[in-house]
C-alpha cells in the first residue's frame, strides 16, 4: 500500500475516535465540576467518601478498568455498549484528575474574596457559586484544554474492546499489508495532527492570559 | 454467570507472580525514564539543533497515545533490524514516554534554582563541576521530587499496557487465565484489586516523600 492509501485507511476510524472523545468529554467535565466542588465544599465523613471515590478512579489503570467493566458487566446481566464502557471509564478517570485541578484552583482563591462575600451578607453557597467558582473556572481553562488532549490520546484504548477507531484501523491495515513502519508512523501522525493544534491553542491562551495580567 | 469465589482465590498465586513482573517493569521503566528525562533536559539547553530535535521529540511523544508508541516500537524496531523481546520493548516505551514528560520537569527544576546561587558559588571560587553537583543539582532535586513521584505513579498505572504485546505481567496473566477458563470476571477482579493496592501504597509513599523533600 502507498502512504496516502494507508492514511485514508486509518482516517476511516476518525469518526469513531471523535465520537468516543466527545462521549468521554460529556462525562469528564460534569464529573470534574461536581466532585471538585463537593470535595472543596464538604467536610468530615461526606468529604472523605468523595475523596475515596475520586481516588478510586485516579488510582486505577484505565486499561484494567476498561476490560473490567467490559467483561464483568455481562456476567451480572449489565449489558453496556463498548461506547458506553469507553466513555464511562475514560470519562471518570480523566474527570477525577480534573476534579483535583478544580479543587486546588478553588483553594487558591484569596480568602479576602470569601470574606468580602460574607461582609455583603451572602450565604456560604452563594459565595461559592457566585464568587469562588467563576474565578476558579477561569483558572482551569488551560487545564480543561489539556484534558481534551488527554481524552483523545486515551480514546486509543477503545480499540482493545473492539471499537474501530484509528488505532483499530491500523491493526486492520497491518493484517492487509505488513508495513509496520509506514502504518504506525501514519498513526502517530494522525494523533499528533489532532492534538498539536489544540496544544498550540492552549499555549496561546495561556500566554494571552499572562500578558493581560502583566 | 455470577462470581465464583473458589476460582477467584485459586488465581491469586499466578496474579501475584504476574504483579512482580509489573513492578519490575515499572521500576526499570522509571530508571530509564529518569535517564531519558535528563538527556532531554540537557539536550534542550545545548546547541540550537539539539534544542530543536529534543523539543520536537518531546512534543511528538506528549501528543500521541502510549498504546500507539508501544505498537510502533514493537512492530517497527524489527523492521529496522532491532529485534527485542516484548518486555524490553515495553520498558523502552515506558522510558521514552515518561522520559519526555520528565525532561520538562527537570528543565523547569534547573530554571527554578535562583541565579544568585550559581553566582555566589562562583564568587567563592567553586569549579563548574562543583557548582553543578554541589549547588544546582541538590536544590533542583527538591523542586522536581514531587512531580517526578507523580509521574512514577502514572508510569505504574501505564505498565499493564505491556500485556497488549504479550508481556506476562498481571493483566496479561489475568487474560491468560480468562482465556483458559472463559471466565473473565474473577481474573480481572483479582488483577484490579491487587493493582489498586499497589498504586495506593506507592501513592502514599509518594505523598510522604513530597512532604519530606519540599522546596525550601
Amino acid at each position: 500500500m502507498s502512504f496516502p492509501t494507508i492514511l485514508l485507511w486509518l482516517l476511516q476510524g476518525l469518526g469513531v475516535t471523535m465520537a468516543v472523545t466527545a462521549l468521554s468529554a460529556l462525562v469528564v467535565f460534569p464529573f470534574a465540576l461536581v466532585f471538585g466542588v463537593l470535595e472543596y465544599r464538604l467536610r468530615g465523613i461526606p468529604r472523605f467518601l468523595v475523596t475515596v471515590f475520586i481516588d478510586f478512579w485516579r488510582s486505577s489503570s484505565v486499561i484494567i478498568l476498561l476490560f473490567f467493566f467490559f467483561y464483568v458487566g455481562p456476567a451480572f446481566d449489565v449489558f453496556l455498549s463498548a461506547y458506553a464502557v469507553g466513555a464511562l471509564v475514560i470519562g471518570c478517570n480523566i474527570g477525577a484528575y480534573g476534579s483535583q485541578a478544580l479543587r486546588s484552583a478553588l483553594e487558591t482563591i484569596p480568602a479576602g474574596q470569601k470574606e468580602a462575600g460574607r461582609a455583603l451578607g451572602l450565604s456560604r453557597n452563594r459565595i461559592l457559586f457566585l464568587i469562588e467558582l467563576p474565578q476558579a473556572l477561569r483558572k482551569v481553562i488551560p487545564i480543561a484544554g489539556n484534558e481534551v488532549i488527554e481524552i483523545v490520546k486515551t480514546s486509543a484504548n477503545v480499540s482493545l474492546i473492539g471499537l474501530a477507531d484509528v488505532t483499530f484501523k491500523a491493526k486492520e491495515a497491518m493484517q492487509a499489508s505488513h508495513q509496520p513502519a509506514e502504518i504506525y508512523s501514519a498513526l502517530l501522525g494522525v494523533y499528533i495532527a489532532i492534538c498539536l493544534p489544540m496544544a498550540l491553542a492552549i499555549h496561546a491562551l495561556v500566554r494571552r492570559g499572562q500578558a493581560r495580567r502583566a | 454467570m455470577g462470581f465464583d469465589t473458589e476460582y477467584f482465590w485459586s488465581l491469586w498465586p499466578a496474579i501475584f507472580q504476574g504483579s512482580l513482573m509489573t513492578l519490575a517493569a515499572a521500576a526499570a521503566g522509571s530508571v530509564g525514564a529518569i535517564l531519558v528525562g535528563i538527556i532531554l533536559a540537557l539536550g534542550r539547553r545545548s546547541g540550537r539543533l539539539s534544542k530543536i530535535i529534543c523539543a520536537g521529540f518531546t512534543e511528538a511523544i506528549r501528543l500521541s497515545p502510549f498504546l500507539v508508541q508501544l505498537y510502533f516500537l514493537y512492530y517497527v524496531l524489527p523492521v529496522w533490524g532491532l529485534t527485542l523481546d516484548a518486555v524490553t520493548v515495553g520498558i523502552l516505551t515506558l522510558s521514552i514516554h515518561f522520559g519526555a514528560f520528565l525532561g520538562e520537569v527537570f528543565g523547569a527544576g534547573i530554571d527554578a534554582v535562583p541565579r544568585g546561587q550559581v553566582e555566589a558559588a562562583r564568587a567563592l571560587g567553586l569549579r563548574n563541576r562543583q557548582i553543578s553537583f554541589l549547588i544546582v543539582l541538590p536544590q533542583m532535586l527538591r523542586f522536581v521530587a514531587a512531580p517526578t513521584a507523580n509521574y512514577m505513579i502514572s508510569l505504574l498505572k501505564t505498565t499493564p499496557y505491556l500485556a497488549v504485546v504479550g508481556v506476562p505481567e498481571m493483566l496479561g496473566v489475568a487474560f491468560d487465565k480468562a482465556s483458559d477458563s472463559f471466565r473473565y470476571v474473577e481474573p480481572l477482579t483479582a488483577a484490579g484489586i491487587l493493582f489498586l493496592v499497589y498504586s495506593t501504597i506507592i501513592g502514599q509513599a509518594a505523598r510522604y516523600v513530597e512532604r519530606k523533600i519540599r522546596p525550601l
